[in-house]
């Protein structure tokens, strides 16, 4: 059979070099792990970001309201 | 009977010059596209909410000035100065310095923009810092800083001319120590622009390359940079509203293996501004700067970094513009 572009073995060797060697895994885990960070902020920002914003405002809103509910205190 | 005369009703001509109208809105004028931002302000926006001055230690500024283009500052500071080390631990001395300023801005009273700015800034170890910023056209703008000090082989100084077109910028630089450098940046499309630059250091023997492209909205930014020096950066800005941004970054060296992600947002109130982030890392950090009167701002900075067992807290005031 030809020698396929992409073959099995090919990904198998990748597979190994980069996620069965200490090294490199160490490495690959803190990309993963930085890139997740990432494109997930980018995923909550465009979904949940009107959301987000509404409730920081209303959580710096509450102690001045607060304040001017109970003077005394 | 007006149609049988070769007489078009109004309400059609109307209706068929509405539709016109529109189409020529949505059609992208490719020869009237806006000037883009300069090369290296590409990530101004991420830059602006995940990188405040963050500092340690107690920090005073105060700005008198003394008539409509010339002002002088005095500035304190004292706290520790972290060291680069090769090991993992954080080596700080204590430091205190004075610093004494003179800002000089001659406006252009027609085009009511700034043609001429001096800064100049003497620190108390023996520093002097000076910058330049004017415009020899309306298109060409020469810039210059440079920073002396006693030390030899330390100082340096660098030339820039930044000149404006239509739908492109670009900027030549010139250093000490055989510096080169060049960037150029067009805008592609009303949202889209791209960019390169390249920079060769005669005296280490250095070159370098890179590429930047930058698409914004009113409603966010994206931009990517890759650089021949190893580093490939994103960033994403989202402007929730006109207060309130949100803000993230993926910072990736590939000849040092080093990668970093932080989140952050910028949240501007009444009377303070708060910008926070958090890393990949495990850091994180805030950013307050409160107005308590007119002119007198109140500034808190922390960093915690738990992972490095280093802690990092700082106030200060601003008084002045």
């Amino acid at each position: 059979m030809a020698d396929k572009f992409l073959s099995l073995e090919k990904v198998k060797e990748v597979w190994h070099t980069q996620v069965h060697d200490e090294q490199n895994w160490a490495l690959n885990k803190k990309l993963l792990r930085a890139f997740g960070l990432f494109v997930g902020s980018i995923i909550v920002f465009r979904n949940f970001g009107d959301q987000m914003a509404r409730i920081f405002h209303q959580a710096t809103m509450m102690p001045m309201i607060s304040s001017r509910l109970s003077p005394v205190i | 009977m007006a149609a049988a005369y070769g007489q078009v009703p109004p309400s059609t001509t109307t209706q068929m010059d509405t539709k016109g109208e529109e189409k020529m809105k949505t059609r992208v004028d490719y020869f009237n596209l806006p000037c883009p931002i300069p090369y290296e302000e590409i990530q101004r926006e991420a830059f602006m909410s995940l990188k405040p001055e963050l500092f340690e230690g107690l920090r005073f500024d105060f700005t008198k000035g003394l008539n409509q283009k010339f002002a002088l500052s005095h500035s304190v500071a004292m706290g520790p100065t972290e060291l680069p080390s090769q090991s993992s631990e954080t080596i700080k001395i204590p430091t205190a310095h004075y610093e004494f300023g003179a800002n000089f801005i001659d406006p252009r009273v027609l085009m009511s923009i700034v043609q001429l700015m001096l800064v100049g800034r003497v620190l108390t170890d023996g520093r002097l810092n000076a910058r330049l910023k004017f415009d020899l056209t309306d298109k060409l703008t020469l810039k210059g800083n440079a920073q002396l000090t006693s030390e030899p082989d330390m100082s340096h100084g660098m030339a820039t001319f930044d000149y404006k077109g239509s739908d492109y910028r670009a900027q030549f630089q010139v250093g000490n120590g055989a510096l080169f450098g060049a960037s150029y940046i067009q805008s592609v499309t009303p949202h889209l622009s791209l960019g390169g630059e390249v920079f060769w250091t005669g005296q280490h023997r250095k070159s370098g390359v890179g590429v930047a492209i930058r698409y914004n909205t009113d409603k966010m930014v994206a931009t990517a940079q890759v650089a021949s020096t190893g580093i490939v950066t994103l960033s994403f800005v989202q402007k929730v509203s006109e207060k309130v941004s949100l803000a993230t970054d993926f910072i990736y060296n590939y000849l040092s293996k080093e990668v970093t992600s932080s989140v952050g947002y910028d949240y501007i109130l009444r009377q303070c501004r708060l910008r926070g982030k958090i890393d990949s890392n495990g850091c994180t950090s805030a950013f307050l700067e409160e107005r308590l009167n007119m002119g007198l701002n109140f500034i808190l900075s922390a960093e915690v970094d738990h992972r490095k067992k280093d802690y990092k807290f700082g106030f200060g005031l601003t008084v002045g513009e």
